[in-house]
């Protein structure tokens, strides 16, 4: 690979590698949704010529992801340690975020966890704004309901 | 005092985790839970995805196929049973993969007229270099690679009555490896520079001579041109052969005699291979001017220059 090309994906690399992990991960899973955002992104390193002249080269790459992980027809699987530092974990978090739907799971997680704007899950994952929207709402309201939030003080 | 409901408690609770730390949370779980690729990681999956997308060829023909003799059964079976109707086996040719996915230049197909590729040499396993187009006007290629051949299509948007030689630079999705390079335009097979003087080499004495010379900076004769350098005969002969050169920029090349040839040479050094390097004659011939090789030559001595403008 020439230097050129190298430093143009190591530069796209850096922006591109947090939100397609977080994305696919949301999605699929803590191993199997960085296992497809890794796959995603050789494949893209790999076809970088043809990538980096697309429109939206992460939505693409996102694709990408969807497609190498496709096959495996698992629930995704989410870890949640009791406690993380300082930070205490609900228990029942890890299951009532395996429950939700893929889209709101992404939804949820990339809007609420990780303050992303709906117009930007909209970009990588190809669903319309107001679906994003829809699907946000909708999750957060599953999971308040899985983990017996009754209050809304 | 009325006792509050456990469950209120425990729903406050919930809701204080929920509302005021679910974004920690959800970040802490995905960044700890799934750690940041590095590129190391990236580049070491990048071995495996090559040979599984060059694995996936047969593997669609063998499922197509499949697939094909599988309805054909089924459709015998069902007209089978009254007798009254024959089953026409579709023709072999009719059961044809998907086109590989092709890399298209741009402009519309309209504006873009196709030209014979003349001769591609490799500039490693995964780059060439395809001679042919205008040099004021950039060629393309549609590229569309298959497990055993490259099939390059050469394009121009302008045109131009007289075309000198430009080059195309394609970059390989897959390693060049043993495939051939056919130009799609003419469907016939572009000769890789190395091979078409092999060819050459084996070809009786009387019919052939050698050309050595070396490529170089003509600005600074001690900065060598790594690169190919073409022989192409003047009309009405066709004959073309390329050979790449050495470190020290040293060619030696076999070409039919008696005949009249112009020697050029391009490099991925010299304007990325998009401009020409021209020969010229110890004995002061004009650069790009025919050399006349006659049979009594055995071993003609060519230098190939870069003005290094």
């Amino acid at each position: 690979m020439s230097d050129d090309r190298a430093e143009t994906f190591e530069s796209f690399f850096e922006t591109a590698e947090p939100r397609l992990r977080r994305a696919l991960v949301a999605a699929y899973g803590l191993e199997r949704g960085r296992e497809a955002a890794a796959e995603a992104l050789a494949y893209g390193w790999e076809r970088w010529d043809k990538v980096r002249g697309m429109r939206n080269p992460l939505g693409y790459l996102y694709r990408v992801g969807q497609s190498r992980t496709r096959a495996r027809k698992h629930p995704p699987v989410f870890d949640v340690p009791a406690q993380a530092g300082d930070i205490w974990f609900e228990p029942g978090l890890a299951n009532a975020l395996s429950e939700l739907s893929e889209r709101q799971r992404l939804a949820v997680m990339l809007v609420h966890g990780f303050g992303w704007q709906l117009a930007e899950v909209a970009e990588v994952t190809g669903i319309r704004v107001p679906t994003v929207q829809t699907h946000a709402e909708r999750g957060l309201a599953r999971l308040r309901r899985a983990l017996e939030v009754r209050d809304h003080v | 005092m009325p006792s509050a409901d456990w469950r209120d408690c425990v729903g406050h609770w919930r809701f204080v985790i929920m509302s005021s730390g679910l974004d920690v949370r959800i970040r802490e779980l995905v960044d700890n839970g799934a750690p940041p690729l590095t590129l190391a990681e990236v580049d070491a999956l990048r071995a495996f995805i090559a040979p599984r997308r060059r694995s996936k060829g047969p593997l669609v023909a063998v499922a197509i196929v499949a697939t094909v003799i599988v309805l054909v059964v089924v459709l015998a079976l069902a007209t089978g049973d009254d007798g009254s109707q024959s089953v026409r086996v579709p023709p072999a040719q009719s059961v044809s993969t998907s086109p590989p996915p092709t890399r298209q230049p741009s402009g519309t197909p309209a504006e873009r007229t196709a030209h014979a590729a003349d001769y591609v040499y490799a500039v490693d396993n995964r780059h060439l270099v395809v001679g042919a187009g205008c040099p004021d006007d950039t060629p393309a290629a549609d590229v569309t690679e298959t497990r055993t051949a490259v099939r390059i299509r050469v394009v121009y948007t302008d045109s131009h009555a007289f075309c000198l030689t430009g080059s195309v630079r394609i970059t390989l999705d897959s390693p060049l490896g043993t495939r051939r390079i056919i130009d799609a335009t003419t469907g016939r097979a572009i000769p890789k520079g190395q091979e078409a003087c092999a060819d050459m080499r084996a070809s009786t004495k009387a019919h052939r001579s050698q050309i050595r010379g070396r490529m170089f900076l003509s600005a600074a004769e001690s900065v060598p041109m790594q690169g190919l350098v073409t022989a192409t005969a003047v009309s009405p002969s066709t004959f073309r052969c390329s050979v790449q050169t050495d470190e020290d920029g040293q060619f030696t090349m076999y070409v039919p005699t008696p005949g009249r040839y112009v020697i050029t040479g391009l490099s991925p050094h010299y304007f990325e291979g998009h401009s020409e390097c021209v020969g010229t004659t110890s004995g002061g011939l004009a650069p790009s001017t025919p050399v006349s090789i006659s049979r009594t030559n055995n071993v003609v001595h060519i230098d190939v220059l870069c003005n290094g403008v």
